[in-house]
């Protein structure tokens, strides 16, 4: 705790340069879910995030810091120094969101923003169960161009590797790298189109199993998007994971679609949305057993329940009381091949406040 | 009262008829229309100065970019906090007439009226 709230003083001294920018932001949740394979309900104090964005110049450096209940266990989401001069040639160094799809970058932790409670499955954290590159430590290139009246950008992320098995937040316990890249067009301002790959070479080796077997994930996504601020959300993204060694693949992905009803009066916005996912694992996937097998080891329940093969269905709202506090209300059906179908009901007050500059 | 009511109507009246200009340092040529929309939503990386009188920054951002002010500040917000820029700073006319002057890569909205002698470049005028 003593050094965050070093960097976040560090943070403070310096922004007091005019050439200076500071922003710090705190959010978080607290929520109430049911479950019906539980059968019961519960009050939860979800994740908390400290978010801090400095510049000076051409740099830029964010420090995202994660308190995750229910140990308050402190983790460094993200934490990265960026080189910006050019629009089309921008680096980034340090631990940051892989380039794969449109959400997980837009949401990141904060989900606050989101329409939904929580991520889609096929794009959750690793810790929850994720099968996709969440986290990446690493280098980063990227860019944006406007071409004939289309803007076309890129990104190339060289990291540690998957951090379910082969990093964490410090280091890399293998020898591979894995590289994430994505090229997408913007139609217009709110829309895109993008296409995203990884390679993703790993030894799962984790005292948790206590042993070794070598993965290589082949990933490939597809995202198509119109976002328009204070209008339609659509959101739909598509992975294909091939695990090359044991020739075995998987498939998932998600709709989001979105639309503020109700604008203006005593509150901010009143948005109905409807969620649709689906997550399928062919049996046998080497690395989906081991994955399985660690949740398991873990008690992640539900995020063990959440990964096998399954289609969600998902209804509700967000009623926004201003831009900074929101209640959001959902309803979760679970068509699930494996085991029998589940649902759940999630009530989640979530806020978000500007805590310098902002 | 009735004195009141004439002031209230008298203010009514004259930000009904407030302009916004668009304007950057005098020493960049001219900018197109679509290149201000690209530059106020982040895909060009500029400063952009917005007034603190908020009236004529909702004339300008609903006219250019067909959202509200407010869907404005928040796209900013969740930009800023994705890790993709600044949030765009408001200031009163004199700071940003000043800041602008100074660097070449800003660009401000303004109150029309405010500009007409500042020495800026004024690129396009909404009402």
């Amino acid at each position: 705790m003593r050094r965050i709230i070093l960097i976040l003083l560090t943070f403070i001294v310096a922004s007091f340069s005019e050439e200076n920018n500071l922003n710090l932001f705190i959010y978080g949740d607290v929520r109430s879910e049911y479950l019906n394979l539980e059968d019961k309900a519960n009050f939860k104090i979800g994740d908390t995030d400290i978010l801090g964005i400095f510049t000076r110049g051409n740099f830029e450096v964010l420090m995202e810091v994660f308190i995750e209940q229910p140990d308050n266990f402190v983790d460094f989401e993200r934490l990265y120094v960026k080189w910006e001069k050019f629009d089309i040639f921008r680096i980034t160094l340090g631990k940051f969101h892989p380039s794969l799809g449109y959400a997980s970058m837009k949401w990141h932790h904060g989900l606050h923003l989101m329409t939904i409670p929580d991520r889609p499955q096929i794009i959750n954290f690793e810790d929850e169960g994720g099968p996709l590159l969440a986290h990446g430590l690493g280098i980063r290139a990227d860019g944006l161009r406007k071409l004939k009246g289309i803007f076309v950008g890129y990104s190339i992320d060289i990291i540690n590797g998957n951090q379910q098995f082969g990093a964490d937040n410090s280091s890399d316990f293998d020898k591979y790298k894995s590289v994430v890249a994505k090229l997408y067009i913007k139609p217009t301002h709110f829309s895109e189109i993008g296409i995203s790959g990884a390679y993703d070479p790993t030894d799962v080796n984790s005292e948790l199993l206590n042993k070794r077997v070598k993965t290589t994930n082949r990933i490939l996504g597809l995202n198509l998007v119109y976002d328009k601020p204070g209008g339609t959300e659509f959101i739909a993204e598509y992975y294909k994971i091939d695990e090359l060694i044991s020739d075995k693949s998987a498939w998932g992905g998600f709709i989001l679609i979105s639309y503020p009803l109700i604008k203006g009066g005593n509150i901010y916005e009143f948005r109905p949305f409807l969620l649709l996912e689906k997550i399928d694992w062919e049996y046998g996937n080497e690395w989906f057993i081991n994955v399985l097998e660690r949740l398991r080891l873990e008690e992640e329940q539900d995020e063990y329940i959440a990964l096998t093969k399954k289609t969600g269905y998902t209804l509700g709202f967000k009623l926004s009381f201003s831009p900074y506090t929101a209640l959001k209300i959902s309803y979760t059906y679970s068509d699930n091949k494996d085991i029998k179908d589940t649902w759940n009901a999630k009530a989640v007050l979530s806020f978000m406040i500007p805590a310098y500059g902002g | 009262m009735k004195r009141l009511l004439i002031l209230i109507l008298m203010l009514s009246l004259s930000s009904l008829g407030q302009k916004a200009a668009i304007v950057v340092n005098p020493s960049i040529k001219d900018i197109k229309k679509e290149e201000i929309k690209d530059i106020l939503l982040g895909m060009k990386r500029k400063k952009v100065i917005l007034s603190k009188d908020k009236a004529v920054n909702e004339i300008a951002i609903e006219k250019l970019l067909g959202i509200s002010y407010e869907n404005f500040r928040v796209y900013w917000l969740e930009r800023a906090l994705a890790g993709e820029g600044n949030l765009p700073e408001e200031m009163n006319y004199k700071e940003a007439i000043r800041e602008i002057k100074k660097n070449k890569k800003a660009i401000g909205i303004l109150p029309a009226e405010k500009v007409k002698s500042s020495g800026l470049k004024v690129i396009m005028v909404i009402d």
